[in-house]
């Protein structure tokens, strides 16, 4: 931890810093675990495994140190200034042209279809996790907020941006519905969001979100998505929602975006496009 | 290449042999690994990761003036690494502990673990010769599982 310097805190657990060997500024993550068994054997699983990780669109973790308190250690992730959220902010009119927003969805499929290569599920990719680097316009994912890694539940920040606009919907439903499609869903809302430059599915709780949902992509039913019913118990208390057209919707995207956009976001999760799927789609081949 | 950088550095012989002391630990470390593997039916992989992460902590922290209990409590927390990163259902510290001299709090352990780890920059997927012989094997058993099914075909 003497390499280390502390600058700022960005939110609880979450700390800007300055590497003092490198004077490179990083990005310090601290967990903490129980000490009853020792170190959790989930997280020394995880931690050598994002060690592994190596590609050009993820935020690398650079170190891992241990803290002076007792049972936490701290993650050195390399350090971005801007992430998405900020950059629709601040250059909204590179975010208009089309060939940007091609190469950023570009970078998070590739970035997405990596991680699942592995067989990881990311679990949180959203605007706030996505980071820009405005003169290349190269884009990196990062997982500070790995859900399964944080054994102290309490940094999630409740004033942390809305992060279940881009939830999945089976994994709104039940929670043991994780696999790698519920990131093939966030980045469809993220695609979206990159052409109209507003979320998507806006709700105003966790809650609504599923409502939401449905009033934009259409209530499933047993066509649609079999075995929904079963899974869910409550179905029956939501309107019956015909699907919205998703061209009137997303306004500006060509026609092959559009038809990129329904296979990312298909609910039936099973019906689902994989990243490695959507790479290879006819909205990238020019 | 990749196996170099998980090998205990060139004089780490050397280093042995001027500390006879820290050698002696490191046999008996050996020798109650190789009976926790017997007692768990462990893999292979796991008792050679956890001996692999003993020399590699000795050769980079020397471990001068160590005694007896500090070696022991090396062998512990390197086998329990070794246990939650490759078996599926890890025994508990407790159970782990029996053939040992001392007996350790978790507590302590898990200080000796982070200290383990930090060390070796958590890089624990090591390669050994084992690691060549396990593929060797693995391809071996396939390769003949074919034959087997295509001589019982014809």
């Amino acid at each position: 931890m003497e390499k280390y310097k502390l600058i700022a805190k960005i939110k609880k657990g979450v700390f800007q810093g300055l590497c003092l060997l490198s004077s490179q500024t990083v990005t310090l993550k601290q967990l903490g675990f129980p000490d009853n068994e020792g170190v959790p054997g989930s997280l020394i699983k995880e931690i050598t495994l994002l060690q592994a990780m190596r590609h050009a669109n993820i935020i690398r973790l650079i170190d891992v140190v241990n803290h002076q308190e007792q049972s936490s250690i701290v993650l050195v992730y390399e350090s971005m200034e801007t992430n998405l959220t900020s950059f629709i902010r601040i250059y909204p009119k590179v975010m208009k042209i089309p060939r940007t927003i091609k190469e950023l969805l570009r970078q998070i499929l590739l970035a997405a279809s990596y991680y699942h290569s592995f067989n990881i599920v990311h679990g949180g990719i959203k605007p706030a996790n996505t980071f820009i680097d405005p003169a290349t316009n190269t884009l990196k994912i990062t997982d500070f907020v790995w859900p399964r890694t944080l054994f102290n539940s309490n940094t999630e920040d409740p004033n942390e941006e809305l992060g279940f606009c881009y939830k999945a919907p089976e994994i709104l439903v039940e929670h043991k519905q994780f696999s790698t499609a519920i990131d093939v869903w966030s980045v469809g809302c993220i695609f979206a969001e990159m052409v109209t430059q507003k979320p998507l599915f806006s709700a105003t709780s966790e809650f609504h979100q599923l409502a939401k949902i449905f009033s934009i992509m259409g209530t499933p039913s047993e066509e649609t998505w079999p075995g929904f019913s079963r899974i869910y118990r409550y179905l029956h208390i939501y309107n019956h929602c015909k699907p919205k057209d998703l061209r009137k919707l997303v306004t500006g995207l060509e026609p092959a975006g559009i038809d990129l956009l329904h296979k990312l976001l298909y609910m039936d999760p099973k019906g689902r496009i994989t990243a490695r799927q959507a790479l290879e789609h006819v909205y990238f081949q020019n | 290449r990749k196996e170099m950088k998980y090998m205990p550095g060139s004089g780490y012989v050397n280093l042995l042999e001027c500390n006879p002391f820290v050698a002696t630990c490191r046999f008996k470390a050996i020798q109650w690994l190789i009976h926790s593997h017997r007692r768990f039916n462990f893999c292979v992989g796991t008792v050679l990761n956890a001996v692999n992460y003993v020399d590699r902590f000795i050769y980079i922290n020397k471990c001068h003036g160590w005694n007896y209990l500090m070696m022991e409590l090396l062998s512990v927390a390197s086998l329990s690494i070794a246990i939650k990163f490759g078996e599926t259902s890890p025994p508990s510290l407790n159970e782990i502990q029996e053939g040992l001299e001392y007996s350790f709090e978790a507590k302590l352990i898990q200080r000796m673990e982070l200290r383990i780890l930090e060390s070796l920059g958590w890089e624990l997927n090591s390669i050994t010769p084992h690691s060549y012989v396990e593929l060797i094997v693995w391809e071996l058993n396939s390769y003949f599982k074919n034959h087997l099914v295509l001589d019982e075909l014809s």
